[in-house]
């Protein structure tokens, strides 16, 4: 009767193409795909991957998971796995499958207080540790990120050494000027070696023909003067003496 | 005759940009190189400087002497100097040229191959939902190993230190304190 109610409000159609979608997952609890590179073979339709869950599914009473009811709905109706749930727990104990002894007692306390820490402190613990996850979450992506960065500075290294391989042709090109240049420059030398051997040349002839003037002239004066001291007679030279004597004497006078 | 060069043609500046840093000292020794060249080149006269004939003749007791050195002197041919060297440069060029094909095809490769590293790790699933096997699928190197256990306390140091002590036990070699 309520499985009718639920078809006819079409809950179930959805839940059982949700059902059809992977045998392994829940129904209303669908878990989302993730878009990543795969291989080409893998069939995406069927087997799409999944994310990994960062929540646990929603549950009912605490403990069962909402699947269950969702399972039972097309098939007994809203009130269904209760009907379940309560005839199980009097068939388990009227069979005395389940015994009551004062084990069963301890059992209860253990889940009760099991369910009162989990109450009263299950949300620091899963903040704490979340944040342990999450730092060591933050770490992987920091070396991913480390490595993406280290591939970009190897490649960008090889392009600027690619540009700098340009180079290589200004260092062929200025050794081929430094010979030219060293030839020129030896071209150059030789042109001064040449104007200075003429020019010395030159100026050897030069020098001669000065000499030659210049003994010319010192023979010629030598020659003259000579000549002129022959020429002197004793009497003159006298006469010159006198003359001398009589100079000197007008020049003490007037001093 | 081989051509006149008497200045730098290179473009220096745009040379020292592309010079690697760990290279500049041969850049600058090349450089000197060629600044002294010019330098010496510019120092010595560019033809054959001029001689005052008119000056000999005059002075000199024999012009016909000086005639005769003015003409030789205007009909000296000087040679220039044989290029031998040119050519090895232009081979050293050559081979430098092929090399450097080389390399780049090789850098190129090498491109790929990052470029390709970091599609994939671009491309890989997020960590956060990625399962034991993503990881090794990703990153084999850092992966657990089931055909090589690692021993406590699990990191590269002891690793290495453990993997050091096998190494001696297996080549029996007995610790000389012992």
């Amino acid at each position: 009767m309520l499985s009718r109610v639920a078809l006819a409000r079409k809950l179930a159609p959805a839940t059982l193409a949700n059902a059809r979608c992977s045998s392994t997952q829940p129904v209303l609890w669908k878990r989302e795909v993730l878009e990543v590179k795969e291989h080409p073979d893998r069939d995406l339709v069927n087997f799409p991957r999944l994310k990994q869950p960062e929540l646990p599914g929603p549950v009912r009473m605490g403990f069962i998971p909402e699947e269950w009811f969702q399972f039972f709905y097309p098939k007994t109706g809203l009130l269904g796995p209760y009907v379940f749930g309560a005839g199980l727990i009097t068939t388990v104990l009227s069979k005395e499958i389940m015994v009551v002894e004062e084990e069963f007692l301890f059992g209860i306390c253990f889940f009760t207080m099991i369910a009162a820490v989990h109450k009263m402190y299950g949300k620091d613990v899963a903040a704490i540790l979340d944040k342990e996850v999450d730092k060591e979450l933050e770490e992987n992506r920091r070396f991913v990120h480390e490595n993406e960065k280290s591939i970009e500075e190897a490649i960008q290294g090889e392009l600027l050494a690619q540009k700098q391989t340009a180079a290589q042709d200004m260092i062929i090109e200025s050794k081929k000027e430094n010979i030219a240049l060293q030839l020129e420059a030896e071209y150059r030398r030789r042109n001064l070696k040449v104007f200075q051997e003429v020019k010395k040349k030159l100026d050897y002839h030069l020098e001669v023909v000065n000499i030659e003037r210049r003994l010319q002239q010192q023979h010629m004066v030598d020659w003259i003067v000579s000549n002129v001291l022959k020429s002197l007679s004793p009497q003159q030279e006298k006469e010159a003496f006198n003359q001398c004597i009589v100079d000197l004497k007008s020049l003490a006078s007037r001093a | 005759m081989a051509r006149r060069v008497t200045q730098s043609a290179v473009n220096w500046a745009k040379f020292a940009e592309l010079v690697p840093k760990d290279q500049t000292s041969h850049f600058a020794a090349l450089r000197n190189k060629s600044d002294n060249y010019v330098r010496i080149v510019h120092e010595l006269p560019e033809g054959l400087p001029a001689i005052d004939f008119s000056m000999y003749k005059s002075k000199l007791g024999n012009p016909k002497l000086a005639e005769e050195f003015e003409q030789k002197y205007k009909a000296v041919k000087i040679p220039y100097p044989e290029d031998k060297h040119t050519p090895t440069i232009q081979a050293q060029g050559e081979e430098a040229k092929k090399s450097i094909a080389e390399w780049i095809r090789d850098s190129n490769m090498r491109i790929k191959a990052l470029e390709e590293e970091k599609a994939r790790l671009a491309s890989m699933v997020p960590l956060e939902h990625m399962t034991m096997e993503d990881f090794q699928e990703q990153f084999p190197h850092l992966a657990w190993n089931p055909d090589k256990p690692t021993f406590w306390p699990h990191d590269q140091e002891s690793q290495r230190l453990i993997q050091e002590g096998l190494e001696l036990a297996a080549s029996g070699k007995e610790d000389e304190d012992h």
